[in-house]
């Protein structure tokens, strides 16, 4: 629409994994005319991986994002396998596995407890200043310190075995080169469910 | 005394340095004691408004984020250049070896995953890439740099209980000081 009489712009929105904003045109009368989403994010990889090592992709392909690293490392050594023609072994197969489970917990952890639950819990139109997961801490502690203990728990599978919770090191095409060499030999089992 | 109030933004980055923010774990209430977070991707402020430190994440890769780190200059009383792509431009910066040109056409167009469908995304509601992407300390002036990609929880919590607290952080070796 090209002249709106009145425009509302979310930006940026706060209950998704990522950068967006919302593009709302309203007419005279104030009802809507178009909305627009809008991903406004663009860095490039398409052009920039192009000719790099393959044992370089699973460290860049995680700049693409921070919440979900691992399956992009993951990904992007899979990739290199297939141009390859080989297969990774199955103990880096598994780590692989275990790495993205982590994450997957983490990450489910996060959009339900910090972004979506002050939504469930205290309303759409509750003041905004408090709509979130310290306003979530202050009335039920209890159930904040769980959901954030539960993110703790995914990321630090991931740190127990790669060494960093977020952008995981050391998974190269065949597995992973890293896992478990030089660290403590601890079991990323060790906590409790509670991410003790 | 008054509660402070601190600021996280997200420019041009993955939001890793903002995921190493959470990862200060329950500590974020200890934050939340001495200060209040007030915009913040993981908070409903949608408005810049004055503060005492702003983190500000990621490089300057368009024009509104070249808008968005003057603003957070003119309203924040410290600027925290947080991470890598805000300290050195890092992945993000990864393009300015191409113009803009060839990389948006790779992306949009002649990458073999478009099926030859691809368009240039060309609506006037979306941003305006810059030709090339710089860190922030080239557009505007900034106290305090944390790099790593990610920064560790462990760095970022030390930085933000010493600003909260009227002291200057000191990054070194035993704070695990390091890029990457």
């Amino acid at each position: 629409m090209d002249n709106p009489a009145k425009k509302i712009v979310i930006s940026p929105v706060t209950r998704i994994e990522g950068h967006a904003k919302i593009t709302l045109m309203l007419d005279d009368g104030g009802n809507v005319q178009d909305a627009q989403f809008h991903v406004n994010e663009f860095r490039g990889f398409e052009k920039f991986c192009e000719g790099r090592l393959y044992t370089e992709m699973p460290s860049i392909t995680p700049r693409i994002c921070g919440i979900c690293p691992v399956s992009h490392s993951v990904s992007s050594a899979k990739a290199c396998e297939m141009i390859m023609g080989i297969k990774p072994t199955y103990t880096g197969d598994l780590i692989r596995r275990l790495i993205h489970l982590g994450q997957m917990i983490s990450s489910h952890a996060l959009s339900f407890f910090h972004l979506s639950s002050p939504d469930f819990l205290f309303g759409w139109d509750s003041d905004p200043v408090k709509r979130n997961i310290i306003g979530i801490a202050e009335q039920y502690p209890d159930l904040a310190k769980r959901g954030i203990r539960l993110r703790k728990f995914g990321q630090e599978i991931s740190e127990r075995v790669t060494g960093k919770k977020i952008h995981t090191m050391g998974d190269r095409s065949r597995g992973n080169v890293l896992s478990f060499i030089g660290r403590k030999p601890q079991s990323p089992f060790g906590m409790d469910s509670r991410g003790n | 005394m008054s509660k402070k109030k601190i600021a996280t933004v997200w420019l041009g980055g993955c939001s890793g340095c903002h995921m190493s923010l959470l990862d200060i774990d329950e500590r974020i209430l200890d934050v939340a004691k001495l200060a209040d977070i007030v915009k913040s991707p993981i908070v409903d402020g949608k408005e810049m408004p004055e503060v005492d430190v702003t983190l500000v994440e990621g490089s300057i890769t368009s024009d509104e984020h070249l808008h968005e780190i003057r603003l957070i200059r003119e309203r924040s009383k410290f600027v925290v250049s947080f991470g890598d792509c805000a300290i050195t431009t890092n992945v993000t910066g990864m393009r300015n070896y191409f113009s803009k040109a060839e990389v948006l056409q790779q992306s949009y167009t002649h990458a073999i995953s478009n099926d030859g469908k691809g368009q240039m995304p060309l609506d006037p509601a979306l941003l305006k890439l810059n030709d090339k992407v710089i860190p922030l300390h080239e557009a505007v002036n900034i106290d305090f740099y944390i790099p790593g990609c990610p920064p560790s929880a462990d760095t970022i919590f030390y930085v933000i209980f010493e600003l909260l607290n009227d002291r200057v952080p000191h990054l070194d070796q035993e704070r695990k000081l390091k890029y990457g």
